[in-house]
């Protein structure tokens, strides 16, 4: 059972054959995928009737976005777990990968997340829960990386990175909770348009663009992952110099 | 066994605390510091001017005693590996027959006990001074919260000095790791002393804090005892 | 919120992201450059030892 469960998680690990042209054309499906989402968002989709108006249309790329540096966090920490049980470099490399997409995917959040509460709120930053939490995510992943940057042996390291990748993940709905605890504050309760549920033609615009993003995530990934290759066999190289 | 083992070990970790007493007498030394600094940096407002300098910052107690709280268990929190690592205690002891998670349970009672101690000390001149001393009507839930974010901050903080201290950086890594993991810990413990403090709010969301605080307790405990075979190394 | 004014709001989060991305892109291409470059130099390195010996 788990040999099938983690099947699709091993095989990213195949040497560099046809590794460019797939993540190629993943990459250009994102790209159309987003594209076709913007095209619904803008030009099928009802504007907001809401007070949030036409603001609301950022909705359409940052909701995915954030929805997408949640599951690059949840990579890390997969790949964390199978780090710990198994100990093979890979995963290591594959946690990395992740959280570095992670972390730039949520900087994009609180950049989108900070203009769009000027637009709706009137103030760029507000404490509002999700803001909140992916702040502390980015700080805490930014962690993650002055750890690694402070451990000299290689499997040490790793072994560091996936015990703070896991200890992380746990952390970021803990968060989120205890955003929830205080009142919610000054600003108006306009969260984004879940709260009242979305019109069909907004929920085919959201999906697009997730789907999208998502895609984006795996080729990015994939990029990454071949970054990631290159510098051990670096590692290896200046080893073999050495002796 | 596996409790006269715990007990071992800390009976070494306090012993050798007692012996010196550097630790505690530091931290206590800080909390009060940063008392003295907290009213001065808070007071300046003009609009305490009138009142001789000495503003009413109850509004601000529950966070101020946790900022102190928290800060001052950082600053045990990096002393209590140092000497275990530089010594050579610390190979000594993963050398012995004893269960990884024995060794973290009394890093992390002893941690505790040394911030409890600096709590009964600490917390009784914080109340006097900011607060008025108006705790009495939640006294019990009040002794509950400390007891439980004192747990959380221990049980984290073991986890992460232990990694830490095995890093090049040590005492600078321990800070980046912690403060943003422990701050949905001070979110819950502030405002639940907040409420304490000014003795208005109903029992309620006090509740909800310190049922978050369990949570919160539990999941790190949970997470440091699958982890700390890990942590600790070979 | 006027339509105009919300428009550039919406203009200027998207092309933050673009911004953000090509950005990324262009510093993930800079670190694949320089780690070919490298491993590239080592390996000539190593085979130039290999045929000294």
């Amino acid at each position: 059972m788990e040999s099938t469960s983690t099947a699709a998680l091993d095989r990213f690990d195949r040497p560099a054959g046809l590794k460019l042209a797939t993540t190629t054309v993943i990459l250009a499906a994102a790209g159309v995928a987003l594209a076709c989402g913007l095209l619904v968002a803008f030009w099928v989709a009802p504007t907001d009737a809401s007070t949030l108006g036409f603001s609301q249309k950022i909705f359409y790329f940052h909701a995915p976005i954030a929805e997408t540096a949640l599951l690059a966090y949840g990579v890390a920490f997969v790949a964390a777990v199978l780090y710990l049980r198994r100990e093979d470099a890979k995963y290591d490399r594959l946690g990395v990968a992740a959280v570095r997409l992670g972390l730039v995917f949520s900087v994009l959040v609180l950049v989108t997340g900070s203009i769009w509460g000027k637009a709706a709120w009137g103030v760029w930053w507000a404490w509002d829960a999700r803001l909140t939490t992916f702040l502390i995510a980015c700080l805490l992943y930014a962690g993650y990386f002055v750890l690694r940057g402070t451990v000299e042996d290689d499997s040490r390291r790793a072994t560091y990175a996936a015990l703070f990748a896991i200890v992380a993940f746990v952390d970021v709905p803990i968060t989120f909770f205890a955003t929830r605890l205080l009142p919610a504050g000054l600003h108006p309760v306009v969260l984004g348009p879940q709260g009242s549920g979305m019109a069909a033609r907004d929920l085919v615009a959201f999906l697009i663009s997730m789907a999208g993003m998502t895609l984006l995530f795996v080729g990015l990934l994939r990029i990454e992952l071949g970054i990631e290759a290159l510098r051990e066999e670096l590692r290896d190289l200046k080893y073999r110099l050495g002796s | 066994m596996a409790f006269r083992q715990f007990r071992a070990l800390l009976r070494k970790d306090i012993v050798s605390e007692l012996r010196t007493r550097e630790m505690i007498a530091s931290m206590f030394l800080f909390v009060v510091l940063a008392m003295i600094i907290f009213h001065y940096a808070f007071t300046v407002h003009a609009g305490n001017a009138g009142s001789g300098g000495s503003g009413d910052l109850s509004l601000f107690a529950g966070g101020m005693l946790w900022v102190v709280f928290v800060f001052g268990a950082l600053l045990g929190l990096n002393r209590s590996f140092v000497h275990e690592k530089d010594e050579g205690c610390l190979d000594g002891l993963l050398l012995c027959p004893v269960d990884r998670v024995i060794i973290f349970l009394a890093k992390m009672t002893a941690n505790l006990i040394f911030l409890g101690l600096i709590q009964v000390l600490a917390v009784p001149v914080f109340v006097v001074i900011f607060a008025s001393g108006r705790i009495a009507t939640h006294l019990p839930a009040f002794l509950a919260l400390i007891v439980l974010a004192d747990l959380g901050i221990a049980a984290l903080g073991t986890l992460l000095a232990t990694i830490s201290m095995n890093t090049r950086a040590r005492d600078l890594l321990l800070p980046i790791l912690f403060l943003p993991l422990v701050i949905p810990l001070l979110i819950a413990a502030a405002s639940g002393t907040s409420t304490v403090f000014s003795g208005t709010a109903g029992g309620g969301s006090l509740l909800a804090r310190l049922a978050f605080l369990l949570v919160y307790d539990g999941v790190f405990l949970v997470l440091a005892y699958g982890t700390y075979d890990f942590a600790i190394g070979e | 919120m006027p339509l105009a004014e919300a428009v550039k709001y919406v203009a200027a989060a998207y092309a933050a992201v673009l911004v953000g991305l090509v950005a990324y892109l262009v510093s993930a291409g800079m670190r694949i450059a320089r780690l070919q470059r490298d491993v590239r130099l080592f390996d000539e390195e190593l085979k130039r030892r290999g045929d000294g010996r």
